[in-house]
């Protein structure tokens, strides 16, 4: 009897313990914060601080300026993914501005605290391992990215700014030049780290994010704007998107370009997307696409040891440095560019891709604004006009073409002919006020 | 047939909570209980004394009792009137709250030469659940609640013919969720299982006199999990967080008295020790965003302080039926100064009554209700200026008794 009662008491208490238990639901993580945890490392390369920024500021942007922000620039290395899928190490420049406490007193004495914004800047078309952000910024006591001084030293912004996979620590991977997801990935990842960063350092970060890019970068900022919007959705406050002189419709760039009667401003940038195109898609081989049957030589010249001249040099482009003097049958092959024009063999696959790589035909339903130069001889402003009109038609709310004359820019010298180059601070200086707007909640 | 009455009722518990009585400490974990307002410690003769005063197992017939019990519980939505940090107007209602709780009793025959009495209970001796949908409460307590289920094993002796002692030991499984919205976000869930003890005391110097004692040690809920925060729709955290929070020490000090007419009159008076619960403060694994710190990492005081309970119940037994009735004045533990949305306690009284009504020699059922009525309270501290009003509860308990 009084094993009996023992045991069915032992049975009840056991059975009511695991009914209890088992219920337990199990939580997400309850380990280390996964957010940014693809956070590698970083280094702080130079922290400039306020006074010598304002000097620089004055310099460079604004005589008449009487503030400017510290400017704390960090490399950072994180994870990211690769177009062919495969997980490389990349880095970034993480620029992040100090206030004064003088600056913070005054805040407070508007009832307001200092917190920090994020501008994901995506550079423009590099060509060397030397103009990598990473590598511009040295430690030296003084501002050295432009855009950061702009960016951070003047306007208050965080810069995120990525080397992009195939530059900094990446160099030995092929950069997936105008490709979509890599270039998205890589920027998105850069963020993601940044902010990890920023958390675990105390900074002040606001979780606004605010997005930009020229003409590459542009491109980027597009495409990483369309990833966040689509596939990250909860993962950031995404407040505007500047993308400025893009090539957002690669197939007509293509059409305009890969025709043996047009002359080429700028041959290495198409030199550069024939050589990713066909390294990152198996149905390209290059051998079919370039007029240069040495196709490791070819690919060597964009792993960022060549200058833009050099590699016009290297492709036989050697007049005026390659520039605006050859048509595209010096670089292309006259087969392939039949091929392009009629959307045949290797032609018509790679207007597919270019198609995949475009970025102006969805709906984005975040602000934007597309800034271009109506003269920009080497991505023509119709590239910002068709993504501003097809925008338009897809609905979405708030979209803004800034088109800027050449009246606006300074004059071509001849270290600096083109509008494409020349555009750039003013594009730059709009993008930088429009979001100021934007985070004063003015627009 | 009864492994699957003990998973279904268990499976409910843990989905089950409340906010009820002083704090989010429920005493009513039986029938009998509700019936009595609480006031059945020293005259508890059922399968539930296994919990209220297990002392008492010592007394009751050699055989096996057990008690299934369950519960509804309905709680109205509180109001509250006033401004929120010193701005605004604000006339807002939390969400209304319904809860079905059971809860199992078990006293075992006398075991061995020394008479003992094995016990076991499954009770929810705590909880608080409470939703606020609209600002300001959104953005500090859109949901906080607290789950709370606990194993109470206990072992009574003799001590002499008179007095009876016992000892139990409480394994008290507990699970959070805290949720708030504002432009920065938590969501944090998380549980624990957390290990405390019981001891009783029982004197019955006369046939009518019944004397009993009951503590129950202060339990700190660790709980741990997982938080996510975010700032607008920025995810910024996503990783381990802990919390403690404390399941108070009670003691009860009661005494009954049955006169000729078989009517019984219990006095309870209970302190529960409410200063155990100095802060609540979450702790994350990793760094929180500083812009964060302020509002979801620095401990937020609250200096809760003892409250007691006095508690009167009164059982008529006739030949086949038990009639019970009870009332309860309950004192708040919660501060003027550090009172929020999450729990925004106020004095009350409940008043009760009950039947129980005997089958057979081995079958009994019964059904007992609470009504419970917290006083209005006007609060003016750091964040809230106002009123809060309109928290009242109701309590349905059904029992169903087997002795074998």
């Amino acid at each position: 009897m009084i094993k009996h009662v023992i045991k069915s008491s032992i049975t009840f208490a056991l059975l009511s313990s695991l009914t209890i238990f088992s219920g337990c639901s199990e939580v997400d993580n309850d380990g280390e914060n996964v957010v940014g945890d693809n956070f590698v490392s970083a280094e702080v390369i130079d922290d400039v601080n306020a006074s010598v920024m304002l000097m620089a500021v004055k310099a460079s942007i604004d005589a008449n300026a009487v503030n400017a922000f510290g400017y704390k620039a960090v490399k950072i290395i994180y994870d990211t993914v690769n177009q062919d899928g495969e997980s490389v190490e990349a880095s970034g420049l993480l620029v992040i501005p100090t206030a004064t406490p003088e600056y913070q007193a005054y805040l407070a004495s508007m009832g307001k605290m200092f917190s920090i914004s994020m501008i994901s800047e995506n550079h423009s078309t590099i060509f060397t391992e030397a103009e990598a952000p990473t590598s511009v910024e040295v430690t030296n006591g003084m501002p050295d990215y432009p855009t950061a001084v702009l960016m951070t030293g003047y306007a208050g912004f965080a810069s995120v700014i990525p080397d992009y996979i195939g530059y900094g620590v990446s160099k030995d991977t092929a950069h997936p030049y105008m490709l979509k997801k890599a270039s998205a990935r890589a920027s998105l990842d850069m963020i993601r780290a940044s902010v990890r960063y920023m958390t675990d350092n105390n900074v002040m970060f606001n979780a606004q994010l605010y997005i930009s890019g020229y003409s590459q970068g542009g491109h980027t900022a597009m495409a990483l704007a369309q990833e966040i919007e689509e596939n990250n959705k909860g993962e950031f406050n995404l407040m505007g998107v500047a993308s400025m002189a893009a090539p957002h419709d690669l197939e007509a760039l293509g059409d305009i370009e890969i025709d043996a009667s047009h002359t080429m401003v700028y041959p290495g940038f198409l030199g550069y997307l024939a050589d990713s195109y066909a390294y990152y898609n198996e149905d390209l081989n290059l051998s079919d696409i370039v007029v240069t049957e040495d196709a490791a030589m070819y690919h060597g010249l964009f792993g960022g040891d060549y200058i833009n001249a050099q590699i016009h040099g290297a492709l036989g482009l050697t007049e005026n440095y390659g520039f605006g003097t050859y048509t595209a049958d010096a670089l292309f092959k006259t087969t392939f560019i039949d091929d392009y024009q009629n959307s045949s063999n290797a032609g018509a696959v790679l207007r597919e891709k270019f198609v995949e790589n475009s970025t102006y035909d969805w709906a984005p339903q975040t602000k934007i604004n597309l800034i271009h130069c109506i003269d920009d001889e080497i991505i023509p402003y119709t590239m910002s006009q068709k993504a501003y009109d097809t925008f338009t038609e897809n609905e979405s709310p708030d979209v803004t073409l800034s088109l800027i004359p050449s009246a606006m820019i300074p004059e071509a010298s001849a270290t600096d002919p083109f509008v494409h180059s020349r555009c750039g601070n003013t594009a730059y200086g709009a993008a930088v006020t429009w979001f100021n707007a934007i985070r004063n909640g003015d627009i | 047939m009864k492994n699957q009455l003990l998973k279904i009722t268990a499976l409910s518990a843990i989905t089950s909570s409340v906010l009820m009585a002083s704090g989010y400490k429920i005493p009513e974990t039986s029938m009998n209980s509700v019936a009595l307002s609480g006031a059945n410690i020293a005259h508890v003769k059922e399968a539930d004394a296994a919990y209220d005063n297990p002392a008492n197992m010592v007394f009751m017939g050699d055989n096996n009792h057990m008690e299934v019990n369950l519960m509804y519980i309905g709680t109205s939505g509180t109001k509250y009137k006033g401004s929120y940090a010193g701005e605004g107007s604000y006339d807002i209602s939390a969400e209304e709250q319904t809860f079905i709780i059971p809860s199992l009793h078990y006293v075992s025959p006398s075991i061995g030469d020394i008479g003992a009495r094995f016990g076991l209970s499954m009770v929810v001796p705590g909880g608080l659940t409470r939703e606020w949908k609209e600002q300001p409460a959104q953005a500090t307590a859109e949901e906080f609640t607290l789950q709370i289920v606990e194993v109470n094993p206990t072992v009574a002796l003799n001590i002499t013919d008179e007095i009876s002692a016992a000892i139990g030991f409480r394994v008290v499984h507990s699970s959070g969720v805290v949720k708030s919205s504002s432009a920065a976000s938590r969501d944090m869930e998380g549980n624990s299982i957390d290990y405390g003890y019981n001891i009783a005391l029982s004197y019955k110097p006369t046939n009518n006199i019944d004397i009993g004692v009951t503590y129950r040690s202060n339990i700190d809920l660790t709980i741990e999990g997982n938080a996510k925060l975010s700032i607008g729709d920025a995810r910024v955290y996503n990783g381990g967080t802990s919390l403690t929070v404390p399941l108070p020490a009670a003691l009860n000090l009661a005494a009954a008295y049955t006169f000729a007419t078989k009517t019984t009159v219990e006095v309870v008076y209970e302190k529960t020790y409410w200063s155990t619960y100095e802060a609540i403060d979450f702790n994350y694994v990793s760094s929180i965003p500083s812009i964060l710190v302020p509002s979801f990492d620095n401990p937020v005081p609250r200096n809760w302080k003892d409250s007691q309970s006095l508690r009167l119940g009164i059982t008529q037994e006739l030949e086949n039926l038990t009639l019970m009735a009870g009332f309860v004045m309950d004192e708040t533990p919660t501060p003027e100064k550090t009172l929020g949305y999450e729990s925004p306690g106020s004095d009350s009284i409940s008043m009760s009554f009950g039947t129980r009504y005997k089958i057979n020699n081995t079958i009994d059922v019964g059904i007992g209700a609470l009504y419970s009525m917290k006083e209005d309270r006007t609060v003016k501290n750091a964040n809230i200026d106002g009123e809060f009003s309109n928290s009242n509860a109701l309590l349905i308990s059904a029992a169903l008794g087997y002795k074998f």
